[in-house]
């Protein structure tokens, strides 16, 4: 009989809150079981979780992955009434007011896979992308420094789906943060609360004791914030880069190493093109230098080198660093390090030395086709450098906590594949999340969290290693491997279905 | 080949299971006083007094002293019940597909009832995307152990009586749902009791949904057993079973090998001669007589039913028919249970776990 009642509390019980009752503490269980009666419960609705600042899902950082995440799962009808809490250091006023100042380019860009832009249109960012910004690639070229073996890929030649007119698009940061946070800003009684400005002082387990409150949250993260705030979080997410402090709270260790190298990016003005439509990249035994296309006549340059090389490109007068770029897609070797060795004589003309010596160097019949554009000049305050690191997460998961992007690797740019693994993560973590959902199962549990581990881990880990052997093969100058590496990219070159495979692999086709 | 390696790992997994449903509060009682226990609880119809005082003596016996260690042990159990590499971590991996089963099955009962245009009571299980499928519907889980399965339907809005006849697991149960306020948000609603089918029914409850999950190959009189479950879904509700089959594979895997030979559980913890095979589960269900369901239980049913009252009159004969079989193994490599995909022989299918959906007329 006294079950039956339920009936009536769920009919009523919307309407009502009743006192607190003291159900499930222990004590009390013996009077519940004995008499089998259904005591008064305390019906609880969502403004308990948000008096008691309790969220499903806190997120720990607002960058491309962070937010990206953030909008799927607001964007998805199966999570979107989940109480999610993004805290991001930045004020991100500056990124959402983004307005680009015409023929100027941040130096800051991203290589996009077809997968990633076919993800960014399902959570709807794409159509907030400004696409004036956008270049599309549908050509890669590739070269080694020391014996000009040269691999070209196309997305013409290669039997992939029609779908994929490119095999990449570059993209500023900002213009792909500026669409998400649009898009974030368009849902409008989303349970998004979006807390930047704001960092996370510490995160811990705390032992505020619930108990009276009739639940025990003990093993739910808790985040003290700078502002003061004390959260809790069913599950956490670090989105929070390479020194994750997500990372550091789970005890999970960063697997991997430094290389002994530094990436100098610039925004390049380069001789304008009919079509600037082809990623450049030249394996120098120093490290690549890659020029990607931003539109006709810019063009985005990351080179990896030396740390000491870096310093003295970065601070190059910019007259003599844009031959020096030049340079560096077109002369010998042995030409390039003489002028690195004059990188701080101001007595020396680079724009001279470059072309008495490309003079010298140039075959009859080989046109310009096979360089990248020549650079006309370098945009003002646009070179920096930064250092390169490969690590991988011994784990991404714990229980209540899930790493991605770069919190849980990070890989050398020189293919472009970084942002497109993070946003490989989100897409998965998503799904599991959504499946967590369906099933009825408590979010941060690891049984679930496992899910996305084993969807990610592996092919992560054989993306940063396949990439770390293209470093660290091409960064030798020992004659027999030189042969060897050039051979390989001459037989791969001509070998269709080869090609073909690698290149639908980098472009995120399984 | 591949199928007889998957199928060996699942029995000898499955036979953990079983193992740690009964005995998850072995500390206490050996698993053959929990075996007498058992015996008595779900023998009913038999010895209806004695199954009465036991349970009396075990709750009262362990309420009348509760105190402050006895917390700290529930506490610990439920931490132990509950950790994802404890005890009965494959009865965890093996939740999700259970409410997926749930969920599909009473969705395309839906879809095809909206198909016909009948009226029903079950419109408000919606689309596969929809976040509280089971709001409105009342749900058993019986023999709920630490209340996976509970707490899964409460999240998708079903008000959900999670009972068990062991004591301890209904504590540990109500210890880790106070881990979880989304649990008390509406509009699902939970509540445990240390009560057995049998009592429910005495009691006239009756339910949309009973699940009874992973328990009948425990149960000495399953037929009285599945009589009781029967008895308490509603006109027009569903029964979900799971279960393993009765074959020799089974025998070598779960008893043999298991028991015996590996010693993964304690010699005795499966009865061979308590599985079932669908097909016997089938004819079980299937020769249920409607009578079993007297007048004060119709009363009970709200106005909804009420309304489908005649047609229930007219096909009082039966008490209903299986709607559903699906077979399901699970992977030993990731630890993932699924379904079978269709191109399996039904017969290899069904040969170890299976779960299985009754629809009552």
């Amino acid at each position: 009989m006294s079950l039956t009642r339920i009936n009536l509390f769920n009919q009523t019980k919307q309407k009502f809150r009743y006192t607190t009752s003291l159900l499930f503490n222990i004590r009390h269980l013996a009077t519940v079981t004995q008499d089998h009666n259904i005591k008064k419960r305390d019906v609880f609705n969502n403004s308990f979780m948000i008096d008691k600042n309790l969220y499903d899902i806190a997120i720990i950082g607002g960058g491309i992955t962070g937010n990206a995440l953030a909008c799927a799962l607001v964007n998805s009808q199966k999570t979107k009434s989940r109480r999610i809490a993004l805290i991001e250091f930045n004020n991100m006023s500056n990124i959402r007011e983004w307005k680009p100042p015409h023929l100027q380019f941040s130096n800051r860009v991203s290589s996009l896979t077809p997968r990633s832009i076919q993800f960014f249109k399902d959570i709807g960012v794409w159509e907030n992308i400004n696409h004036e910004r956008i270049r599309p690639y549908k050509d890669i070229q590739v070269w080694d420094g020391i014996s000009d073996a040269r691999i070209r890929f196309n997305s013409d030649d290669i039997s992939i789906n029609k779908n994929a007119e490119a095999i990449a698009w570059i993209i500023e940061n900002n213009n792909i943060q500026h669409a998400i946070l649009t898009k974030l800003a368009q849902y409008k009684d989303s349970n998004i609360d979006f807390l930047e400005n704001t960092s996370v002082k510490r995160i811990m387990f705390d032992d505020v004791n619930y108990e009276n409150e009739q639940f025990d949250l003990s093993d739910w993260p808790s985040l003290e914030l700078s502002n003061g705030k004390v959260l809790k979080t069913r599950l956490l997410i670090g989105a929070d880069g390479i020194n994750s402090v997500v990372r550091s709270f789970a005890n999970i260790e960063s697997l991997g190493w430094d290389y002994n190298a530094r990436a100098v990016v610039a925004t390049l003005q380069v001789e304008p093109q009919v079509e600037n439509a082809t990623a450049w990249q030249r394996f120098l035994p120093t490290g690549p230098i890659a020029m990607l296309p931003l539109n006709n006549r810019f063009s985005s340059m990351v080179w990896s080198t030396t740390p000491t090389l870096a310093s003295k490109i970065c601070t190059l007068p910019s007259n003599n660093f844009i031959h020096l770029v030049n340079a560096a897609f077109r002369l010998r070797i042995a030409d390039l390090e003489y002028l690195y060795s004059q990188l701080e004589n101001s007595d020396i003309e680079f724009a001279k030395e470059f072309e008495w010596r490309q003079s010298i160097e140039k075959k009859p019949g080989i046109g310009n086709e096979i360089f990248p554009p020549l650079v006309l000049d370098v945009q003002e305050k646009s070179r920096a450098e930064f250092p390169l690191k490969m690590r991988n997460a011994e784990s991404y998961v714990k229980e209540r906590i899930a790493l991605i992007g770069d919190a849980a690797h990070t890989i050398h740019p020189l293919a472009g594949q970084g942002l497109n693994q993070g946003l490989a993560d989100v897409q998965s973590l998503v799904k599991v999340i959504e499946h967590g959902v369906v099933t009825g199962q408590d979010l941060g549990n690891i049984q679930l969290l496992k899910n996305y581990s084993s969807d990610r881990y592996l092919s992560n880990l054989i993306m940063l290693g396949a990439v770390d052997k293209l470093h660290k093969l091409f960064g030798n100058d020992f004659a027999p491997i030189v042969f060897m590496r050039s051979l390989g990219l001459q037989v791969i070159n001509n070998l269709e279905p080869v090609k073909s495979e690698i290149i639908k692999y980098a472009m995120g086709i399984e | 080949m591949g199928h007889s390696t998957t199928l060996g790992t699942i029995i000898r997994f499955n036979s953990k299971i079983k193992r740690d449903i009964i005995t998850n509060v072995s500390k206490i009682y050996t698993s053959k006083q929990i075996r007498n226990i058992n015996s008595t609880i779900f023998n009913l119809h038999q010895n209806l007094s004695s199954t009465e005082s036991s349970t009396h003596n075990l709750s009262s016996s362990q309420y009348s002293t509760i105190n402050e260690p006895e917390i700290l042990k529930f506490s610990q159990l439920a931490k132990e019940w509950w950790s994802p590499n404890g005890p009965v971590k494959l009865l965890h991996s093996m939740n999700p597909l259970r409410v997926s089963y749930i969920r599909q099955q009473l969705s395309k009962y839906n879809k095809e009832k909206l198909k016909k245009g009948q009226e029903s009571g079950y419109e408000t299980i919606s689309a596969y995307d929809d976040q509280i499928p089971f709001k409105d519907l009342r749900i058993l889980d019986i023999g709920c152990g630490g209340g996976v399965l509970s707490e899964s339907l409460v999240r998708l809005g079903a008000s959900v009586v999670g009972a068990d006849a062991s004591l301890e697991n209904v504590q540990i149960a109500r210890l880790h749902a106070r881990k979880d306020p989304s649990l008390y948000s509406g509009p699902g609603i939970l509540e445990y009791e240390c009560i057995t089918a049998e009592k429910l029914l005495e009691k006239g409850e009756s339910f949309d949904i009973v699940c009874a999950m992973e328990i009948i190959e425990h149960v000495n009189h399953p037929v009285e057993f599945l009589k009781t479950c029967a008895g308490l879904v509603k006109p027009g509700g569903h029964l979900f079973l799971s279960t393993i089959s009765r074959t020799p594979l089974s025998y070598i895997l779960t008893i043999l090998l298991a028991e015996r030979i590996f010693r993964i559980v304690p010699n005795g913890t499966h009865d061979f001669n308590n599985y079932l095979r669908p097909n016997e589960l089938q004819q079980i269900i299937e020769q249920i007589p409607n009578n079993n369901v007297d007048n004060s239980n119709i009363d009970m049913v709200n106005s909804t039913e009420k309304v489908n009252k005649s047609v229930y009159k007219r096909k009082s004969s039966e008490w209903g028919h299986i709607t559903n079989i699906t077979g399901i193994g699970v992977n030993p490599i990731t630890g993932k249970w699924f379904e079978f995909n269709h191109w399996v022989p039904r017969r290899i299918q069904l040969d170890v776990n299976y779960l299985l959906t009754a629809k009552r007329n």
